[in-house]
């Protein structure tokens, strides 16, 4: 085949070239004219020259061509059969010549004529690979793409290789939306090429992005399967298109295939967890991980494995949590009575236990003392895994840095300010420290000397923050920072007492704090600082599960001491949010976001009322 | 508007102090006198017929007296109602949090067959509305200013905009108009900015494409909108910049297998059938609307009726070497003597364009603005509904077709917006038969260029947009009828 399209290049090339080489001066001249009119546009004027130079020449090809091609453009499509069956006569078996005619009888809306041009054509040599590629080129040109598929499909029947024309029906498929087809295409490449699945898949990602091109894929994939049920090949395509398509659940039956097929025992299911764990697939990468850890996996793939499944069964819960709506970050502890992160603790403990001195002990026993610490706030439990993940030789400096963020967490909330302020420090002063640990161990220090009613402190360390929007706290100190500079000088006493209060709270007193909040309230009644401590009570409230007492408290702020409230609609927002998610009366809910719209349609909480109200209605967002 | 459309409208262009009233009163102060006269006839008629039965005249004209006491009483119930019934005014000047929406909420009201006035010229063309707490609710759900007046004050207001020495007027909008939108199906590589202002505002509509314009089904619509087509069948030019994508082969695939399935050869013959579709739609009496490509490649393809103007990479045949001067202008809607792009690598389809799309570059979108012109609102109410806005000088955006070189328009045609000092017109209006055609050149007048593959335009972030409302003029503007203009 490559033998003859060489040969055939090369005639061509001398033919052209003989045709210019045998001109006379004045038909060098006249085929520049020519040349020059066609350039120009004239065609008319560019065909009269060359008629009269192939009159002169009949066996020149470019005057030939020259003929044709302006024949053609003039839709002067007689003409162009006329010289096209003139030039036949002294070269009969010249492929490119009938596939020319039947151009020129389609054009000239002559198609049945043009289609048996083209069946005859190919009857000329039969045998000949570029014979077909010749007459589907054709096609193609003229729009015939069906046609030109199985002119593509015949040459191939008539050969002996089944993948001959692979590639080239696989893009005129793909290009005619027959996606079933063009995947069709690529498996039998495929199945010639079994190194080529990257290739394959590169070629397939044009169409298998869209749902009808994945879904025609898909079906195809699955009968070559019927037929080929040992073929790994296939099975890996198709578990890539499942997961191109987030199908992971049938993704996930598929990589059981794998597996099994390529003897990976678990390996194979192993990295298909760790794909959908990245994916946020938090339900299947559980069910993946401990598939995966039935099976005999080799060692050092077994604590990822674990770890894998720990941290999937974590965020499953976590993500179970977050959707109840009105979880705010260290929310309300989970009651002893609990047992839902049971099982990912027992688990993170495992792991710690069987694989000490490796890295993924070290992040199990973190994960452990950050579930005690936010589901269970067992203090002493987190003090006794911080200080082991510590003693872990294989814990990076990263995490170091995170530990000692928690110790002084813990040491806040077990009042121990003098420990809490060394653990902070320590980060803030850490060069290896991230910027946002840095801006976090900043902000706690600067808490800590509010708490402490070193007012003057905080505010420099505040400063000292990046307050780069990017960075996680950087609200956070804004907020305080606010709060401080307004009071520090109106009021200072009422100041001092928000900070205990607020000390208080961390430390989860909820009751004393509330109680000093509200003796905020009774004694600076008129201070600013009161809107802020009723609101940390509805909210306090609200961590309690103490709904209807939140709502009385935002009742007070809206009614009582409304005159002097600067943030109402955020009062009502939430008042609005505790009826909606805590005590579930939607159409009070309703009402106060309506509401809030009506008092604060300028406010910027007035977006998200709107959309809540949407939701309320049952209305699509 | 479709050929069995019921009266959208009730004129009251020259009712004076015409505040809503109960029906039975007829719907105004004049006819609301009458009524009173009419029913003191009556009365007076009993009064009569309570003589004859046997009671004194004295007795009598007693009786009636109390009765015309008590007509006289409901006469000022009555008419204190003219003035009791209150309004929720929606400003559409720089008041106005959300002017997009709010074309939708007049959408929406009309939906709920509640009437809304539409005060042309008065605080950037505000829309007037029954108070109505449902409807007030929905402003403040969707973000839409609105200020509530008192029936005083609404009659204040009728009686301003309607002052003969101000360039103001009312239209009544009655019944929502039925929207289509040509689109073929699947993915598009640019985003439309008439279904971006349609989704936006909530406003309902249908797509539709080739086969059901050739079914007949415009005539379900009074509204037909064309955005970035291209009539001509040639692809939109992309060929030059797109000829391998997988996008442009894919389209062109499509639309030949379309044709195909409707019976036809080529593409553009078919867009030449689906154009003359849509010309009989108008002459019938529906609006459309065209914006970017669609305006141009729209009057090209019906000027372009017997000729082919199509290169061989857009439908397999040279074009017809003489297409050029068997353009039939007669048959365009708004231009004329345009001379046809006949580079099929150009990305220009005739010198209708301006500036030329490969000059485009060489705009600066800091000085690029188009003027408004403005329309008396008594006389000319139709201009002046399409060209309300906040503002008088808009930004200009770029197009595939950008604005239409002024000689080539026809005469006919009434100019809109203009580039100032340019031979240059951004948006123009017309009537053809007994519909009529709007023209908007540019592609997205929040994005100044957008290219293909770009994102679509966020219109939460552009609620303000005079270019957007231009769009949604033309939405409302159906539910509208022209007026009697005074001689």
């Amino acid at each position: 085949m490559r033998t003859s399209t060489v040969t055939f290049c090369v005639l061509l090339l001398v033919f052209s070239t003989a045709g210019t080489r045998s001109q006379t001066p004045d038909a060098q001249a006249k085929f520049r004219l020519a040349q020059g009119f066609e350039q120009s546009g004239e065609f008319d004027r560019a065909l009269e020259l060359y008629r009269e130079l192939i009159t002169r020449e009949p066996q020149n090809y470019v005057f030939f061509d020259g003929v044709h091609r302006m024949a053609m453009q003039l839709k002067r499509y007689d003409e162009a059969i006329a010289v096209i069956k003139a030039r036949l006569e002294g070269l009969p078996t010249d492929i490119p010549l009938h596939a020319m005619l039947g151009t020129a009888y389609y054009r000239a809306g002559r198609e049945q004529e043009a289609m048996e041009i083209w069946d005859r054509t190919i009857t000329l040599d039969p045998g000949n690979v570029q014979t077909y590629r010749v007459v589907a080129s054709v096609l193609i040109e003229n729009r015939l793409l069906d046609r030109a598929a199985d002119v593509y499909r015949k040459g191939r029947t008539r050969s002996d290789d089944p993948s001959l024309f692979s590639m080239e029906l696989a893009q005129l498929l793909a290009a005619t939306m027959d996606y079933a087809g063009a995947t069709g295409e690529y498996l039998r490449w495929l199945q010639q090429n079994p190194a080529q699945l990257g290739f394959v898949q590169n070629r397939m990602a044009a169409f298998s992005w869209k749902k009808d091109g994945r879904s025609a894929a898909i079906a195809t994939v699955r009968t070559s399967l019927d037929s080929r049920p040992d073929d790994l090949r296939l099975y890996e395509l198709l578990g890539w298109l499942y997961l191109e398509g987030k199908e992971f659940p049938q993704a996930f039956d598929i990589y059981r295939q794998i597996d099994q097929l390529s003897r990976a025992n678990g390996v194979a299911i192993l990295g298909f967890a760790d794909r959908v764990f990245r994916e946020r697939a938090y339900d299947v990468a559980a069910s993946a991980y401990q598939e995966a850890l039935r099976y005999q996996l080799p060692s050092q793939r077994l604590p990822q494995a674990r770890y894998g499944a720990a941290c999937a069964a974590k965020e499953l819960q976590v993500s179970v949590d977050s959707s109840r709506g009105l979880t705010r970050p260290g929310g309300r502890p989970t009651s002893e009575s609990t047992t839902r992160y049971a099982g990912p603790l027992a688990a993170f403990a495992a792991i710690a236990e069987e694989y000490p001195r490796t890295e993924y002990a070290a992040k199990s026993l973190y994960q452990m003392a950050m579930i005690q610490l936010r589901q269970y706030y067992d203090l002493d439990q987190v003090k006794q895994l911080l200080e082991k993940v510590l003693a872990e030789p294989a814990a990076t400096p990263s995490l170091h840095t995170d530990v000692r963020l928690r110790m002084g967490e813990i040491a806040v909330a077990r009042a121990d300010t003098l420990h809490a302020a060394e653990a902070f420090a320590a980060v803030a002063a850490t060069p290896s420290a991230t910027p946002d640990q840095s801006d976090e161990a900043r902000l706690h220090l600067a808490e800590l000397a509010f708490f402490n009613g070193r007012i003057n402190d905080a505010m420099a360390m505040l400063d000292s923050i990046s307050m780069n929007p990017r960075h996680d706290f950087a609200n956070d100190a804004l907020s305080l920072h606010v709060l401080l500079e307004e009071n520090a000088a109106l009021a200072p006493g009422a100041l001092a007492l928000y900070g205990k209060a607020e000390y208080l709270a961390r430390q989860r007193k909820n009751s004393e704090a509330i109680a000093l909040f509200q003796d905020l309230v009774t004694r600076f009644p008129r201070v600013p600082l009161v809107e802020d401590a009723l609101q940390r009570v509805g909210s306090l409230y609200t961590d309690a599960g103490m709904f209807a007492e939140a709502v009385v408290t935002y009742d007070r702020l809206l009614t009582e001491l409304r005159e002097q409230c600067r943030m109402s609609d955020r009062t009502l927002f939430r008042k609005a949010e505790v009826l909606q998610f805590g005590l579930q009366r939607l159409p009070d809910a309703t009402a106060a976001y309506e509401r809030l719209l009506v008092e604060f349609p300028s406010s910027v909480l007035a977006t998200e009322a709107r959309q809540r109200i949407r939701v309320l209605r049952g209305e699509a967002l | 508007m479709s050929m069995n459309a019921q009266p959208l409208i009730r004129p009251i262009h020259g009712e004076r102090g015409n505040a809503h009233l109960p029906a039975w009163c007829g719907g105004n102060l004049e006819s609301g006198r009458e009524e009173c006269m009419r029913l003191r006839s009556i009365m007076s008629s009993a009064a009569q017929l309570h003589n004859r039965m046997g009671k004194t005249v004295a007795e009598g004209v007693q009786a009636a007296g109390g009765y015309l006491w008590l007509l006289i009483f409901l006469c000022i119930i009555t008419t204190a109602g003219a003035f009791g019934q209150s309004k929720l005014l929606i400003p559409m000047d720089l008041q106005q949090t959300d002017h997009l929406k709010a074309y939708g909420i007049a959408y929406w009201t009309l939906t709920k067959n509640i009437e809304v006035d539409w005060l042309l010229n008065y605080r950037g063309g505000s829309f007037l509305i029954d108070a109505n707490p449902v409807v007030a609710t929905e402003c403040r759900v969707r973000g839409v200013g609105f200020e509530e007046l008192s029936g005083s004050q609404a009659s204040q207001l009728y009686a301003e905009v309607q002052r003969e020495d101000n360039n103001m007027d009312v239209v009544r909008l009655e019944k929502a108009p039925k929207v289509a939108v040509y689109v073929p199906p699947g993915f598009q590589p640019w985003d439309d900015a008439v279904t971006l202002a349609l989704e936006y505002a909530e406003i309902k509509y249908d797509k539709l494409w080739d086969k059901e314009v050739l079914e007949g089904k415009l005539y379900e619509y009074d509204w037909l909108h064309l955005h970035h087509e291209d009539f001509t069948g040639q692809y939109g030019k992309f060929y030059a910049s797109f000829a391998g994508a997988s996008w442009y082969i894919e389209q062109q695939v499509m639309q030949e297998k379309e044709a195909t399935r409707l019976g036809f050869k080529k593409v553009s013959e078919l867009k030449k059938t689906v154009v003359r579709g849509i010309r009989d739609f108008v002459a019938n009496g529906g609006f459309l609307f065209a914006m970017c490509s669609a305006t141009d490649t729209y009057d090209i393809a019906l000027a372009a009726e017997a000729t082919d103007i199509c290169d061989v990479m857009y439908d397999g045949d040279p074009p017809d070497p003489d297409a050029q001067s068997r353009l039939d202008f007669s048959k365009c809607f708004a231009f004329t003597d345009f001379t046809l792009e006949r580079n099929p690598l150009r990305y220009e389809y005739s010198d209708i364009d301006q500036p030329p799309s490969d000059l485009l570059a060489m705009q600066n979108p800091e000085t690029d603005y188009f003027t408004l012109f403005e329309f008396s609102a008594k006389f000319d109410p139709v201009p002046t509904m399409l060209t309300q806005n906040h503002v008088n000088v808009l930004k200009g955006f770029l197009g595939q077709t950008t604005n239409f070189k002024k000689n080539l328009i026809k005469k006919s045609v009434v100019l809109l917006a203009e580039r100032e000092g340019m031979d240059q017109v951004r948006y123009l209006h017309g009537n053809y038969g007994r519909g009529t055609f709007t023209f908007y050149g540019g592609h997205d007048p929040e994005d100044y260029q957008h290219a293909v593959g770009d994102p679509p335009t966020d219109l939460a972030l552009h609620k303000n947009s005079p270019g957007y409302r231009l769009i949604l003029n033309n939405i409302l503007f159906p539910a509208a009828k022209k007026k009697q203009q005074k001689t």
